[in-house]
């Protein structure tokens, strides 16, 4: 929201310095000089060399387009939106460049963008970005039947919408339609169980049908995910404006897209843009933090040594890069440094989990069953809830025999997991440990039940474990 | 629980008599006004990085009868350097600077007003960057600060004075903002500084004080469950929104989902805006929740809730439901009215005495366009003009054009009171800007329509400041607040407004005091203040 509004005031107020023909015998508009005072250098130099390639060929759409692109990245909202104008002129079927101009001028200008959101749908009619877009702005201009139709459509075009049945519910229920409100914000949560709004809305109408238990609990897992800044997406991904955000140059647009890179795996990536940043922030803490994180994922474990030891040289109280330099040495076999580490870090924050959880498990693999035991139950009465010192416990529990506390201690963090929604893997996990408890317990049914759980996760249930789901045993 | 579901009224009905051009219009008359104040940021000094975060939030302003004469003094707080207090010289609009106003050592952010100390005068309570106090008021000796050392030092924003327990004594509730690292830097996507996002910045929990009547208040935000959900609280109003007869608290907060505090009637109070539909906009975003103000806009006789937010995000009108509460924004033409502009203080009365409640909200950005640094005088960046909106029986309207001085000066917009300053009836505003002058606006409505104001109070003569005055009249039921606490870090006139359109006559008064018990009075003429002391049963002019 900050960024949008950003870009429309960079719009109002005029950011062109000033607008200079760099060509002008085809015709067509200007190409606009943004004025660069106190932009970064890497942003001065992204609009510029953007600049350059448009003043090469003019006549190209797709350079104009580029153009408008970064400029968009870097919140130039009207010089932008003239780009994209002349991108579209220029080619008559690309919907690239309605799509993204229309995305300009959404809440600044609904009625040119429904017009431009028109135009990107003329030229590829399921392009569910436009089509959602231009659902919401039917909706923000109060044309409420056009709206509805153009939800359907989104639904229809996008079975995956999250933004969709979230609509669609919200009309029903005003509308009072409860069950079929329902049966919408179910959809919504089974999509993206981190929804805050959808487990709102779900509250809300299980609490107006009469059923006190699921709007508690809907209530509860709203909070849990209203805890997360996003809240969950209320907006289905738009692609073409991710591919806008990674034009970003300046240090923290990079910074985010690592951070992106890294959440969705690509350490190879992550660690490059990381690495380029701590060159020009060398006093970054948390930069060096990242980047060493980055090459711990990639197996790169002198470097990430390193890259902690230079982060807490900048920040030598810092828990996270404790914690974490602490996991590689005692990946490494480096108990003594590790545990040292782990002390430190325990000193500098006592509260803090994912020190606690990776002492206990530097202490439950050599067998200090005791020592480990402590850390968790330090951890838990910090966060009672918390999945990952729970599942510690409770494996912790089974190892140590004690298997009634270790079925109850699962079970508390297989619920809390849930409630967290943690994702299938972890969730595969518990069961698989409840499984192997139960069936010490010689409870074969219930550890069958906990078995077939963790496969229908997506866990490959161990051979020597396959006989359990056989019926009849 | 169950919602006060009030009577239903035709809303449209109070309708009859207005006149065609009746729209609300305010003339600037600061500079006749004298109450001159400009508000100090202090930018840049006292080794302040450049982009001290307190700074761009504002200060508030609080319109309140100190010395009981019958008209509203004015209290402007200052961000860098000493508040200010002037008094009310009228007739019309004129103030006279009053000395006594000690210094607190804070950064100047919020002002309420309430009788602290049981004396029967008005106390300040007031919120900073810094050690908040509170400013006993010392008769024509000014205010002194409170000597106890029990508030918050961290940083406050809204206050509230509201008897929660139903004690008789007013408790007090504030809002935290966040916990600021003032070493923190922040940047646009063009690398330039500017204020942090809210969201770069964690919340605190809010506060809630219990006056123990011995001069003295706990903070039990503990015990009563308030501390358990930190955020970035902003603005804040005490209101019964459920109708069990216990006051509430409803908390905006900025970027994150906001707070219903549901009074259990034991000294808890449980969270509810995620299930009772008023913690997110109606899309399911978490807007940035700035001021908050409460009127009966769907014309049902119960008070719904007007919130303001950052550019590119609705003004959010949360209509109170039997059930609930659902956004009611884009029905009243907010889905694409003021969506350009960052709203904080705001304004909800009917201005142009039609029956229909307008609106007023002060707009200032906070983060700087792109790419404009050295165009413009540092403050002039994030400067745009208020929003102006009337109101009519569905939709609010642009009413921008007919008050130039206060829809287009563009200012750094941020705290906002309104209140009758020259006794004539209707409502007139402060709005204060950051790094600016706090103005004067005078309601120069044309209208054929009458008023009421009903102040409201409790048997010692001070104000109830959870009750609800309601009058039933010739065109249908009409609810109002008696409440100064709304706004954003402001406190305004305590008295219920009504206007009341040309040919429609007051039947009947009923006023719900804060404990929830009602009580009714006599149909008083229009065109009066009246006060209405609980238990007496009769009004007073």
């Amino acid at each position: 929201m900050t960024e949008a509004a950003a870009l429309r005031a960079g719009g109002a107020r005029g950011v062109l310095a000033a607008l200079a023909v760099l060509a002008g015998a085809c015709g067509g508009p200007e190409i606009p000089d943004v004025g660069s005072g106190g932009m970064e250098p890497a942003v001065q130099e992204a609009i510029r060399a953007a600049r350059d390639a448009l003043a090469a060929d003019r006549g190209n759409a797709a350079a104009w387009g580029r153009f408008g692109m970064v400029l968009h990245a870097h919140r130039l909202g009207a010089p932008a939106g003239l780009a994209y104008a002349e991108a579209g002129r220029l080619d008559g079927e690309d919907h690239r460049w309605p799509h993204l101009h229309a995305r300009l001028l959404e809440t600044a200008e609904p009625a040119r963008a429904l017009g431009l959101a028109d135009e990107a749908l003329r030229r590829n009619p399921r392009f569910s970005p436009a089509l959602a877009l231009r659902a919401r702005v039917l909706d923000a201009m109060g044309d409420d039947g056009a709206a509805e139709a153009a939800w359907e459509a989104l639904q229809e075009a996008a079975p995956g919408s999250v933004e969709a049945p979230l609509a669609l519910g919200r009309r029903q229920l005003l509308r009072g339609k409860l069950a079929a409100a329902r049966t919408a914000f179910e959809r919504v949560v089974e999509r993206l169980p981190s929804s805050a709004a959808g487990w709102s809305f779900l509250a809300q109408v299980s609490r107006r049908l009469g059923d006190p238990e699921g709007a508690a609990e809907a209530t509860a897992r709203a909070r849990a995910a209203a805890r997360s800044a996003s809240l969950g997406a209320t907006a289905d991904p738009d692609p073409l404006l991710i591919a806008v955000e990674d034009l970003r140059a300046d240090s923290r647009g990079r910074e985010a897209r690592a951070r992106r890179a890294a959440a969705s795996g690509d350490h190879d990536s992550a660690e490059a843009i990381y690495r380029r940043l701590v060159d020009e922030r060398p006093g970054s803490a948390d930069l060096h933090y990242n980047h060493a994180n980055a090459l711990a994922r990639l197996g790169r474990t002198e470097e990430a040594e390193t890259a902690y030891r230079t982060a807490l040289s900048r920040d030598p109280d810092s828990s996270a890069a404790m914690a974490n330099l602490a996991n590689l040495l005692a990946r490494r076999g480096r108990d003594r440094e590790a545990d040292d580490l782990y002390r430190r870090s325990i000193a500098a924050d006592p509260n803090h989990l994912p020190t606690l959880l990776g002492a206990s498990s530097l202490h439950f693999q050599r067998g200090n069953f005791r020592q480990a035991e402590r850390y968790l139950r330090d951890a838990l009465e910090h966060d009672p809830g918390h999945p990952g010192a729970l599942q510690g416990l409770g494996q912790l529990l089974a190892t140590a025999g004690r298997l009634g506390e270790a079925a109850e201690t699962l079970s508390r963090a297989l619920a809390a997991a849930r409630e967290a929604g943690a994702a299938a893997g972890q969730l595969a996990g518990i069961h698989f440990l409840l499984a192997d408890v139960e069936r010490q317990r010689g409870r074969t049914a219930q550890a069958r039940i906990h078995l077939t759980e963790a496969e229908a996760l997506g866990m490959s249930v161990p051979p020597a474990f396959r006989a359990l789901l056989e019926p009849g045993r | 629980m169950s919602f006060a579901t009030g009577c239903l009224v035709v809303a449209g009905a109070l309708s009859g008599g207005i006149a065609a051009a009746a729209q609300p219009r305010f003339a600037d008359v600061t500079s006749t006004a004298g109450a001159a104040f400009t508000h100090h940021t202090g930018r840049g000094g006292d080794g302040r990085p450049a982009y001290f975060m307190p700074e761009i939030m504002g200060s508030g302003v609080a319109l309140f009868d100190r010395d009981a004469d019958g008209d509203l003094d004015l209290y402007l707080v200052q961000g860098e350097g000493a508040d200010r207090f002037f008094e009310n010289r009228g007739p019309g609009i004129r103030f006279v600077e009053s000395a006594g106003i000690p210094a607190t050592g804070a950064y100047g952010m919020g002002v309420a007003a309430g009788d602290a100390d049981g004396d029967g005068d008005l106390d300040l309570f007031r919120t900073g960057y810094g050690p908040d106090a509170l400013l006993l008021n010392s008769g024509p000796d000014g205010f002194r600060v409170s000597e106890e050392e029990f508030w918050d030092d961290g940083w406050g924003a809204s206050a509230a004075f509201c008897d929660y327990d139903a004690d008789g004594r007013l408790d007090l509730f504030v809002t935290r903002y966040m916990d600021y690292d003032e070493d923190f830097r922040c940047f646009a996507a063009t690398g330039e500084e500017d204020y942090c996002n809210p969201t770069d910045v964690p919340g605190l929990p809010d506060l809630l004080y219990r006056n123990t009547g011995d001069g003295r208040f706990v903070e039990v935000g503990r015990e009563t469950g308030i501390a358990a959900l930190p955020a970035r609280g902003l603005g804040v109003v005490c209101h019964d929104f459920t109708g069990d007869g216990r006051p509430d608290f409803y908390v905006a907060n900025d970027t994150e989902a906001n707070h219903l505090w549901v009074n259990q009637g034991d000294g808890a109070f449980t969270e509810e805006a995620l299930l009772l539909g008023a913690a997110l906009s109606g899309f399911g975003r978490a807007e940035a929740g700035m001021g908050i103000e409460i009127g009966d806009l769907s014309g049902d006789g119960v008070l719904d809730i007007l919130l303001t937010h950052f550019a590119d995000e609705t003004n959010t009108v949360y209509l109170a439901e039997p059930f609930g509460f659902v956004d009611g924004s884009i029905d009243r033409g907010l889905g694409t009215l003021g969506l350009s502009t960052t709203g904080f203080g705001v304004a909800l009365a009917d201005f142009d005495l039609d029956g229909f409640l307008d609106a007023v909200i002060a707009n200032g950005r906070v983060a700087r366009p792109p790419g404009q640094s050295p165009r413009l005088p540092f403050f002039e960046q994030y400067a745009e003009g208020a929003l102006i909106l009337r109101g009519g029986s569905a939709r609010f309207a642009d009413a921008g054009a007919g008050s130039p001085d206060l829809s287009e000066a563009a200012v750094v917009g941020r705290g906002l009171a309104a209140g009758d300053l020259d006794g004539d009836g209707d409502p007139d505003l402060v709005l204060t800007a950051a790094e600016g002058p706090a103005r004067v606006f005078e309601n120069v409505s044309s209208h054929d329509g009458n008023w009421l104001l009903v102040a409201a109070r409790q048997p010692a003569g001070v104000p109830d400041h959870g009750a609800t005055v309601r009058i039933r009249t010739s065109a249908g039921i009409r609810v109002a607040r008696a409440n100064p606490g709304v706004s954003y870090l402001s406190s305004g006139d305590p008295r219920a407004y009504f206007g009341i359109p040309a040919g429609v006559t007051i039947e009947r008064l009923t006023v719900r005091w804060s404990d929830g018990s009602e009580e009714a009075f006599p149909a008083p003429a229009p065109n009066r203040v009246v006060i209405v002391v609980r238990g007496a049963g009769t009004i007073h002019d």
